[in-house]
């Protein structure tokens, strides 16, 4: 009866979760490696919403799985990758920064939205294409375009084999700070994440 | 150790390094805290796994005490009792646990500092708000000065825009065009880099009339910057629509203004990051607590349960030995399971059974034996021909033997009566009791007792013994009585057979000369003799002549009693038999009555027909002297058959209704020279008895109530 009194003091409300969305992959292979890019949707809950504005850096993570596709037997996985993207709020300024790191060259190692190893813009930067004025602002700019350079560890049969990338976008629990993590996993309103989509790839 | 005892030790170990792990974790320990799921999971997998065990335990408990089963009710209080002292105080703990991490986590949240920490970020808003208004006039008279000058990507604008810059200690000082492409820009690091265009949004805010908008934003090393663009009008009247260009500064705040802001920001921002992390924090610390709080009791309410199992497993099993105990099975043996106290108990237990056992056995051996000395002194005494009478004290019979029940006699009712009950109720037992109760006797006597029963006289040697302490019967006497009545007749008939051939020998060799020489002398003397001599030689000599005649007659008969008797039997119509004898005794007419009252389908015997027929002769012989000169005197002979011990006896009676046999013959009616008569010899019921017994029948003489006098013979059947 304690355990329920206080728990209800504490326990997460119900909240609707909303999903991320991973509206197109753009994915063609080279000898050594995989150019990728995605268009998401990457709407957050108002509870992470208000996280963010609260100072706390939540890091979304874009997992990508590269499958040779078998006829009879399950498909083998050839590699995995992961490109996470960094929001949080610079309090001083009042503004949204994005970081995104990931393989292929390591990153930018900044806020960043240039053309380096990674690729957080479109050429088209919102705000200054550094820091954007609201998360709204940063998670559109970041939603339209997160690309990486995949390194491959085996060159791949474009043309005699078929290949296709399995891609799903979450909230990393785990980089949150510890106290949230718990939260974030019970609490439906961090249930933030796409279904795992295939996308072909293309030689 | 077993394998199952080493598990049972090792699942409580690692639920509690889990939960020492988890509470680490939970306290933001760097090593664990990126395994707090993991840990969560396995703690509430933990719980999941000891509330099965527990639910398993219960149930299997509950069934034991449906059952009855020993121990079953102890282990339920123990439980209790464990449980109780463990959850109470758990539960306590974890209410005041849970309390203070709410208001501890609460109290962190003050409305003062909040309250302070609001003003000075509103005092840093409008400090800023200040510095922006005359960062956009500066601009904006910059702009102004701009105006005045045909812009261009020349080396003139750029000069004019390193003297604005300077005088204004821009960072950066760059003007654009509408659309955002540079016409020019000065930079205090030089001119290497391309400066940002204003946002598109900027761009479209100053296209549609503003006046110059500014931001703050993050600057290199940390710090901050402001962004100021204003529109550069060179038309005359300064109309919006004639505005050309846009000017882009960029000043560094200064470091007083950046630090303190900062300070205050970040002051700001992490007291709204804890206050955004509070619910979480709580939630955390409480979902952490609860967890450790349920595995905890969990924990000690399964090794309550262990220990509750353990501890009354041992009672159990003395219940149940108990039990078999109880029930006289001593064979049960305890396992020992534990070497404390109650494993020695249980060793206890096992030793007492094992001595009880020994002592069973040997109650068992003693009974066993005792049975075998009891049967075989019943055996011994029910085949004595003696008669055994055990008294307690107090004279109360105790044991009598089937020789004595039959001899005094008693029944089986006598024993425990006192003796002097007995004799209340049969009289003739007195002088038996008189021999045994008699005061000053030592530990053992002897004395000779005769008893008048109903089955005649009988003479009994008593012996008596007083009984040792150790013979479970303390002050006891045990009689021993011998029933000597034959023993003496017999030796009476020996000594009276010893009388009479001594007679024949010692009289009859004698009187054969006297006899001679009496009628030597009648022959020579009698005819010299003269009257009144000779008369008196004749009646001398006659009546010497006439008793030694008797005399031999006599010495005959005791000869004829004395000597063995030849007998040779034959199948007889004793019916035939007796009616020949009562045809040679038929009395005068009128004078004494005889009846015969024969059985017609009587067995014919086996006897010598010429011994019977002297006994019935001599019985008719005592019967009409007994009855001679009496009124209506008359004799009764009857046969027929009776069945005594078991054997078929032909019985034969003789009855007259004379005086009867005088009482103090009665029980010496057949010894020789017991007589009623002044003429007889006294020999005839001594020899008819002598024949009887020689046939192995049996006589007897009595004095019925009807009246007269009763001789009974029993010849058996074969």
């Amino acid at each position: 009866m304690v355990t329920a009194a206080v728990a209800a003091g504490v326990m997460p409300a119900p909240a609707a979760a909303r999903d991320f969305r991973i509206v197109d992959v753009a994915a063609a292979a080279d000898g050594a490696a995989v150019d990728f890019r995605a268009v998401l949707e990457l709407p957050f809950s108002e509870e992470a919403a208000e996280a963010v504005d609260k100072g706390i850096a939540v890091t979304l993570g874009l997992n990508i799985n590269l499958l040779r596709e078998r006829e009879w037997w399950w498909d083998k996985g050839l590699g995995e990758w992961q490109v996470r993207a960094e929001v949080r709020r610079h309090r001083p300024s009042g503004r949204y920064l994005l970081r995104v790191d990931g393989p292929g060259g390591g990153g930018s190692g900044g806020l960043t939205s240039g053309n380096g190893g990674l690729d957080s813009g479109n050429g088209e930067p919102a705000g200054d294409g550094r820091s954007f004025p609201s998360l709204d602002a940063a998670l559109e700019h970041l939603g339209r375009g997160l690309g990486a350079r995949l390194p491959l560890a085996e060159s791949l049969q474009l043309r005699s084999e078929r290949y296709r990338l399995k891609v799903k976008a979450v909230v990393l629990f785990d980089m949150l700070p510890a106290p949230l993590r718990l939260w974030a996993y019970v609490a439906p309103s961090w249930r933030m994440a796409s279904r795992a989509t295939s996308w072909p790839l293309a030689p | 150790m077993t394998p199952a005892r080493i598990l049972l030790a090792l699942v409580p170990a690692a639920l509690l390094a889990a939960l020492v792990m988890l509470a680490l974790a939970a306290l933001h320990s760097p090593a664990l805290i990126r395994y707090y799921p993991v840990l969560l999971a396995l703690n509430i997998a933990g719980i999941a796994l000891l509330s099965g065990v527990m639910v398993y335990g219960a149930w299997r408990l509950a069934l034991h005490l449906r059952a009855r089963r020993p121990g079953a009710r102890l282990t339920l209080r123990m439980l209790a009792a464990f449980g109780a002292l463990a959850l109470a105080p758990l539960v306590v703990v974890y209410f005041f646990s849970v309390q203070f991490v709410n208001r501890g986590i609460d109290s962190w949240f003050d409305v003062r500092i909040e309250e302070a920490l609001n003003k000075a970020s509103l005092l840093r808003r409008n400090t800023l708000e200040a510095l922006r208004r005359d960062l956009v006039e500066q601009a904006a008279a910059d702009a102004a000065a701009l105006a005045q000058t045909p812009l261009s990507p020349d080396a003139a604008t750029v000069r004019l825009l390193d003297d604005l810059r300077r005088a204004g200690d821009y960072e950066e000082l760059a003007v654009f065009t509408p659309g955002g492409d540079v016409v020019a820009a000065s930079g205090a690091r030089g001119g290497a880099l391309i400066p940002l265009a204003p946002a598109s949004a900027v761009l479209a805010t100053l296209g549609g009339g503003g006046r110059g908008h500014a931001e703050l934003e993050p600057g290199d090393a940390g710090g901050l910057q402001w962004r100021v663009a204003v529109t550069v009008n060179q038309a005359l009247d300064a109309s919006p629509a004639a505005a050309l260009y846009v000017l882009q500064a960029v000043k560094v705040l200064p470091l007083r203004y950046a630090t303190l802001g900062a300070s205050i920001q970040t002051a700001l921002a992490e007291y709204e990051r804890l206050v955004f992390l509070r619910r979480p924090l709580k939630f955390s610390f409480v979902v952490t607590l609860t967890v450790i709080t349920l595995m905890t009791v969990l924990l000690a309410a399964w090794l309550a349960l262990m220990f509750a199992r353990r501890l009354a497993a041992p009672l159990g099993q003395l219940a149940t030995g108990q039990r078999a105990v109880a029930k006289g099975d001593y064979r049960t043996r305890l396992t020992v399971t534990s070497g404390d106290d109650l494993g020695a108990l249980v060793q206890s237990f096992n030793e007492m059974t094992g001595q009880l056992r020994q002592a069973q056995n040997q109650a068992e051996q003693s009974r066993r034996e005792s049975e075998m000395q009891r049967t075989y002194l019943e055996t011994v005494m029910a085949h004595l021909s003696s008669a055994v009478l055990v008294l307690d004290r107090d004279f109360n019979v105790h044991t009598c033997n089937k020789a004595a029940r039959a001899m005094l006699p008693l029944g089986p009712t006598r024993q425990g009566r006192a003796l002097g009950a007995l004799v209340a109720d049969e009289p003739h037992l007195a002088p038996l009791a008189e021999a045994i109760t008699a005061p000053g006797r030592d530990a053992e006597w002897q004395s000779e007792v005769t008893l008048a029963g109903g089955g005649g006289r009988r003479v009994l040697i008593c012996r008596c013994t007083r009984l040792p302490p150790e013979s479970g019967l303390p002050g006891g006497y045990v009689a021993v009585l011998d029933d000597v009545t034959d023993l003496i007749r017999s030796q009476r008939d020996a000594a009276w057979g010893e009388v009479a051939r001594r007679l024949a020998h010692e009289i009859k060799n004698p009187l054969t000369p006297i006899r001679l020489s009496a009628e030597r002398m009648r022959q020579k003397f009698l005819p010299q003799l003269e009257e009144p001599g000779r008369g008196a030689m004749d009646r001398a000599t006659r009546t010497i002549v006439q008793q030694v005649e008797s005399m031999k007659r006599m010495v005959d008969a005791f000869s004829g009693y004395a000597q063995p008797m030849r007998m040779q039997t034959a199948p007889v119509d004793l019916n035939q038999l007796i009616k020949d004898v009562m045809a040679l005794h038929e009395p005068p007419a009128g004078k004494i009555k005889t009846a015969l009252e024969l059985d017609p389908d009587l067995p014919r015997p086996e006897v010598d027909p010429g011994r019977m027929r002297q006994v019935f002769n001599n019985l008719m012989i005592n019967a009409l002297d007994a009855l001679g000169g009496r009124d209506r005197a008359a004799v009764t002979v009857r046969t027929g058959v009776v069945r005594r011990g078991g054997a078929e006896y032909v019985e034969a009676l003789v009855h007259d209704n004379g005086p009867g046999f005088p009482a103090e013959i009665l029980d010496r009616l057949f010894e020789p020279y017991v007589t009623t008569k002044d003429k007889g010899t006294g020999l005839g019921l001594a020899i008819v008895k002598r024949i009887v017994e020689e046939h192995d029948g049996v006589i007897a003489a009595e004095n019925p109530p009807a009246g007269g006098a009763l001789i009974r013979i029993l010849l058996p059947l074969r």
